[in-house]
């Protein structure tokens, strides 16, 4: 086993071990503390993640480098899922410090629990072996089911809690029925071997349901329709902060296992999977889009959106070309970063508006420039408004279905657009028009305006030059196609 | 005779799958549950799986049954309210079973017969190779995985300091 390739994750292990044993042994030390040191451990771990690129460099564009036997590569699509994870999980841990409050049993064991969901998406961005993939898999999953239920005395979120984990065990069920019926065919769990077998002219049967019965488990985490179901009421009875996270890190996660199991072990039964995938993009969009409408509140409403993110994402999956898959890399990008800003300002409100209602976010304008303002640019961006990132990333999509013929998904697609876009107006419109409920000032501390700000200073930069970004992932994808 | 043995294993699951899902006592469909995967672990051994079937009666049929029953007497088993037929899960239940039956019988003749795990898999020897061989790092993700589960009930079983 190759050990050295996978120093990061130990990295993120050893904090894990780090964390549990000094809060138990030095129960004196406040967990606020812990948690913050927490914090910056992962920051500097993050910092060496991007700076030498986990210690391999630029490696991994000369050959795949491949470890545990096999099972495990490390290669751009894998450094960028990781990359993914550790922003992801610094912004939901600072969001879950800034919600928690000062007394605040569990923090110490929200912050683990962070960091296992972060293990998992790392490990699960590097897998190429569907044992690998389900043991990561759940690690992450089974993250969310503690952290959707750990308001114990909210109804709403013990709830959310029981459903996710009912849908989630089953989708996990079902996902690993598919594995076995991919290994019945293939007589093997890997990706290498499974592409090989998928690459014959008439692939058989059983591999073709297993690959169906994996695409229902993972339309789950992706909150795909039609599998969409739990999104709008677990987004809305899930802690602010989970909320967040599971917006994140599920959906990177899962795009990044999608992207990786499609291209490099389906690779080659495209005409079967791109009807399925078309058809889950077309429903999602639809589903996120038109459900949106009515929402009273704004986590229910960021669920449907999530939802019909999907839908945008799945499109550039659908369009099977590098373009549309560089896409999904680019759009995930400018969707953290937009996620963390509205996320982030919920967080900062939740204390006086704890179901998120969209009417008392009336008047927020006034009370607080500097929120309302990290609100309006988050929402901008997530409709897709030009200069930011989501109007980019929508574009790339919008082309990349161009490319691939597919005219009914774009019309779907487009209107989707239009329908969304009338539902994040509206929040702004009560933000800035709306009859205040509320008049007293928000006090924001300045290490929240230092984050949003470098967050809107993202979405602006990713948006305006766009060129780096998507280079970067353009290269990523082609390097997985190549081989 | 070991075409009668999967034969017999596979009517008996079968017939007590239909059973835990009509029985309106939930006891009896629990005690159902029991014996389909007994039944289970007879497949197992027909396949050489010994461990495996050691390990289903032993956790399955045995400790978690247990849990599932106590739970069951915990609350009080209440003779069942009678269920109405959803059709629409009826309907799904088919296809799913018809689109399944459908792969397995264009498969059946024109591929090899499905391949078993390498060497001899049922032994607890061979399984061990593997653990710590080849699927060492999925392994030791798993052991990560326990952790976290255990972290986890705790969070959402522990009394507050301060509420108590």
């Amino acid at each position: 086993m190759e050990i050295h390739l996978l120093k990061s994750e130990m990295a993120v292990a050893l904090l894990m071990g780090w964390l549990l044993l000094v809060d138990l042994f030095m129960p004196r030390i406040p967990k606020r503390y812990l948690a913050r040191t927490a914090v910056v451990f992962l920051l500097g771990i993050t910092g060496w993640l991007v700076w030498t690129g986990a210690g391999v460099g630029e490696r991994w564009m000369e050959g795949v480098l491949v470890g545990g036997g096999g099972m495990f590569v490390l290669d751009g699509l894998a450094l960028w899922g990781k990359e993914f994870a550790f922003w992801a999980a610094l912004f939901a841990m600072v969001a879950g410090m800034r919600f928690a409050g000062k007394d605040d049993d569990h923090l110490v064991e929200r912050v683990f629990l962070q960091l296992a969901a972060c293990l998992g998406m790392m490990l699960l961005a590097s897998a190429s072996h569907f044992a690998l993939v389900f043991v990561a898999l759940e690690l992450v999953t089974v993250v969310f089911y503690v952290l959707v239920a750990s308001r114990r005395h909210d109804g709403l979120s013990v709830e959310a809690g029981v459903k996710y984990l009912i849908y989630g065990a089953m989708s996990s069920g079902v996902m690993l029925y598919g594995m076995a019926l991919v290994y019945g065919a293939t007589g093997s769990l890997g990706f290498a071997e499974t592409a090989r077998v998928a690459a014959q002219p008439t692939p058989p049967m059983l591999l073709k349901m297993g690959l169906l019965l994996m695409l229902a488990g993972l339309g789950f985490k992706l909150a795909a329709a039609p599998f969409h179901w739990w999104a709008p009421d677990v987004y809305e009875g899930a802690p602010t902060p989970v909320t967040a996270f599971l917006a994140t890190l599920s959906k990177g996660a899962g795009f990044v296992l999608l992207v990786r199991m499609l291209t490099v072990a389906f690779g080659g039964m495209k005409e079967f999977w791109l009807p399925v995938i078309g058809v889950m993009a077309g429903l999602s969009l639809l589903f996120g889009s038109l459900g949106g409408i009515s929402q009273t509140s704004l986590k229910r409403l960021m669920g449907y959106s999530s939802v019909a993110h999907t839908g945008f994402m799945l499109l550039g999956v659908a369009a099977v070309s590098c373009a549309g898959l560089g896409g999904v890399l680019y759009y995930l990008t400018g969707y953290l970063l937009a996620n963390a800003l509205v996320f982030g300002v919920m967080c900062e409100t939740s204390g006086e508006n704890p179901y998120q209602e969209i009417r008392e976010y009336a008047g927020l304008g006034a009370r607080s420039r500097w929120l309302a303002g990290a609100l309006l640019i988050g929402l901008l961006s997530l409709s897709g408004i030009p200069p930011l990132a989501g109007f980019v990333a929508k574009l790339l999509m919008f082309k990349a279905a161009w490319q691939g013929g597919m005219t009914v998904l774009l019309g779907i697609a487009l209107l989707a657009a239009v329908v969304s876009l009338y539902y994040y107006l509206n929040v702004i419109r009560h933000m800035y028009a709306g009859e205040p409920v509320l008049t007293d000032g928000l006090r924001v501390p300045y290490g929240v305006k230092l984050l949003q700000g470098a967050l809107a200073a993202g979405v602006v930069a990713v948006g305006f030059f766009p060129g780096p970004w998507w280079d970067g992932s353009l290269m990523i994808v082609r390097a997985l196609a190549g081989r | 005779m070991t075409a009668a043995l999967f034969y017999i294993m596979g009517l008996a699951m079968l017939g007590f799958g239909v059973a835990v899902i009509t029985s309106r006592n939930p006891v009896n469909s629990a005690m159902s549950l029991v014996l389909l995967l007994a039944a289970m672990s007879g497949l197992f051994v027909l396949l050489g799986a010994f461990f495996l079937a050691a390990v289903q009666v032993l956790v399955y049929a045995g400790a978690i049954m247990v849990v599932f029953l106590f739970v069951i007497m915990f609350l009080g088993p209440d003779e069942g309210v009678r269920r109405r037929l959803h059709w629409f899960g009826a309907i799904n239940g088919l296809l799913v079973v018809v689109a399944l039956l459908y792969a397995f019988f264009t498969l059946a003749g024109k591929q090899p017969p499905m391949i078993g795990a390498e060497g001899r898999a049922g032994t607890v020897e061979s399984l061990g190779r593997l653990l710590f061989s080849k699927y060492l790092l999925p392994f030791e993700v798993a052991s990560v995985l326990l952790l976290v589960a255990i972290v986890g009930a705790v969070v959402l079983a522990r009394k507050d300091a301060r509420s108590s």
